[in-house]
């Protein structure tokens, strides 16, 4: 009978769909779905290690190359995220050692928390992204305009600041003051709908 | 532990250590700070957490496809390239949500009546092309088409209502939507509150039934149904599946659907002739659909559910059935020819008349001869791809192959089941096709 070969056997994640090996064109779509699944939760995961945006930035361009290098060393979509976790952690630590001489960071001890509970909480991270949606609606316009702003490309704070007559930490400060806005939103929206 | 005091000094250090601007002090200090108190760590994750969102939804981020050290890469490292550019664009889509997705009107709107949106447009202002920036849309009567910035089109069929998250997400809150992802919409999304349907390079849809039941079916390609602390669930092009209730995820062996080129779904009407259909295969993992297009009998219709290119016709040199047109076409799969035991069985909620299309080439089953008369109508299905079934066939002057059916008509007096057989009960069904089945 030629059914469709839809049998349990030929399905991910139940251990047959192979992640081929490295290089092979066969695994850019398994790792292109696991990889933007991830991502959002990789670049706050990295964003949490290093001081600056620029600087998590610049780490999740390894991260990436990381991840396709070592993919066919993946022995289950399931275990992306942990495996993703590790290697982000890995690249994160390797900045930060070339970076210590000239940058003020954390040390090993403050790191190694961070990267354990970071990981820990990546699902209630990924919801309060989730819910950020609906509070970025609800910030007052001129706090909006000010996220837009300051978040919007090539923008450099300093400069943006000194247009609109402030210092660079005072709207640095701002842009903290609406952060703990939209934190305490979205933990608020997450309750309202039952995820905490 | 924090004091209002240590609460400043504490927001200050965040806020200038994520801002890059904290000296060795202030580095130090917080350092100190985080490493004795977990709440504040949360506090500083949640802060991390949000500054990386923000800056992705506005910030087309540089990673990988604009550091000069990469500039030598190969193509080994492209679908890294990808996956960034992928990134790069879904992190744009986060803020359209703080008002809105952009969708472009594909296709205009046969009733808005009972639309709600953001801008509160009227229907004067649907007009095909144009766009709309909408947080919501709820249809209570109608049907729309819609394009969304990714490239994935939305066709919704009232009654319906979707919350539009983002450009790669969609929330069904009611009714069935069918998306067409596309080649740049994998891992387009349509969370129902049963499930979460991701695509993966596909056509689907949903119909959120309520009652905590969704019915989620695959029309091209596969999607992955995730359910929280399940393992996901793989469904191929042709199934069709219940997700909800007591059994999570359970064949659903009958979809609605409309459309010409490609399949929609849509929610079955209250007053339906044909209200269900099963049949005896129970292989575990097998989900294949029927289709039921209410009412679409007529020249160009689809008569199987999977297989895309064959139409009912007219017989060569004849005309269509007037007594067919309009009745409900049931869309068989081309497998289920196989089935020497085959028993599909279709509820029916008045007396009415089911017909049987035969491929004129095998002989006629026994339980038709007894069951049904024959019209002595003829109808052309076709045209046919490179298939088994027609495998041995001469095409015609345009190059096509079709077949030729006979109409087989049994006439229903009650409401109730109505059993049909296999279409070849001694086997030898690899040249022939799958019977077709009408109903009005």
């Amino acid at each position: 009978m030629d059914r469709l070969p839809n049998s349990p056997a030929n399905r991910w994640p139940c251990g047959s769909v192979s992640l081929v090996t490295e290089s092979d064109p066969s695994a850019h779509a398994p790792f292109l779905r696991l990889y933007v699944e991830h991502e959002p939760a990789l670049r706050g995961f990295v964003r949490s290690l290093v001081p600056t945006l620029q600087d998590a930035q610049d780490v999740m361009q390894e991260v990436a190359l990381a991840l396709w290098k070592r993919f066919h060393t993946l022995s289950a979509p399931e275990d992306f995220r942990r495996w993703a976790f590790g290697v982000a952690r890995l690249e994160s630590l390797e900045f930060l050692r070339k970076r210590r001489r000239d940058r003020h960071v954390f040390g090993d001890e403050l790191f190694d928390l961070l990267a354990a509970e970071a990981e820990s909480a990546a699902d209630d991270l990924a919801e309060e992204r989730r819910a950020l949606d609906l509070c970025l609606q609800k910030l007052p316009e001129e706090q909006r305009d000010l996220v837009q702003g300051c978040y919007a490309p090539g923008t450099r704070i300093d400069e943006w600041a000194a247009r609109m007559g402030r210092t660079a930490m005072a709207v640095y400060k701002s842009l903290h003051r609406i952060r703990t806005v939209l934190i305490d939103c979205a933990k608020k929206q997450l309750v309202r709908e039952g995820f905490s | 532990m924090n004091t209002e005091n240590g609460d400043d000094e504490d927001r200050d250090l965040m806020a200038r250590y994520l801002a890059g601007m904290a000296d060795a002090d202030a580095v130090a200090r917080l350092e100190s700070r985080l490493t004795a108190d977990p709440s504040l760590r949360r506090t500083f994750l949640s802060h991390a957490n949000v500054d990386a969102a923000l800056a992705a939804s506005v910030r087309p981020a540089p990673a990988i496809l604009t550091k000069p050290k990469n500039s030598g890469v190969t193509r080994r490292w492209m679908p890294a390239l990808a996956a960034a550019a992928a990134v790069v664009i879904s992190a744009g889509w986060l803020w359209q949500a703080r008002s809105g997705v952009e969708v472009r009107i594909l296709e205009q709107p046969s009733l808005i009546a009972d639309a709600t949106l953001l801008d509160r447009t009227t229907a004067a202002g649907w007009a095909v092309g144009s766009v709309k920036r909408l947080r919501e849309i709820e249809l209570g009567e109608g049907s729309l088409r819609v394009g969304l910035p990714s490239g994935v089109v939305l066709d919704l069929v009232a009654p319906v209502k979707v919350h539009l998250i983002d450009a790669m997400r969609v929330r069904v809150a009611a009714g069935a939507v069918t998306a067409d992802a596309g080649p740049a919409g994998a891992g387009f999304t349509l969370d129902t509150p049963d499930t979460q349907v991701v695509d993966l390079g596909t056509r689907f849809g949903v119909n959120v039934l309520g009652g905590g039941e969704t019915d989620v079916a695959v029309f091209d390609g596969k999607v992955e149904l995730r359910e929280s602390g399940r393992a996901p669930a793989v469904l191929d092009a042709g199934d069709s599946v219940r997700v909800g209730g007591l059994a999570r995820i359970r064949r659903q062996a009958l979809i609605s659907t409309r459309g010409e080129s490609a399949f929609i779904l849509e929610p079955a009407p209250s007053d339906a002739l044909v209200t269900g259909i099963e049949d005896n295969i129970a292989e575990s993992g097998f989900h294949s659909f029927y289709t039921i297009q209410r009412g679409a009998m007529r020249p160009g219709v689809r008569p199987y559910s999977t297989l895309g290119k064959p139409r009912w016709q007219a017989a060569e040199g004849g005309t269509f059935p007037e007594e067919l047109l309009g009745a409900d076409v049931i869309g068989t799969f081309s497998a289920d020819r196989h089935e020497p035991s085959l028993e599909l069985t279709l509820t029916v909620s008045r007396p009415c008349a089911v017909y049987v299309m035969l491929d004129a080439r095998g002989e006629v089953p026994d339980w038709v001869r007894q069951d049904f008369s024959d019209t002595g109508w003829r109808l052309r299905g076709g045209p046919w791809a490179d298939n088994p079934v027609v495998r041995g066939m001469t095409a015609d002057e345009k190059g096509e192959i079709h077949l030729d059916y006979a109409v087989w008509k049994k006439e229903v007096d009650a409401a109730g089941p109505v059993v049909l057989g296999p279409p070849f009960p001694e086997g030898n069904a690899t040249r022939r096709a799958m019977y077709g089945v009408a109903v009005k």
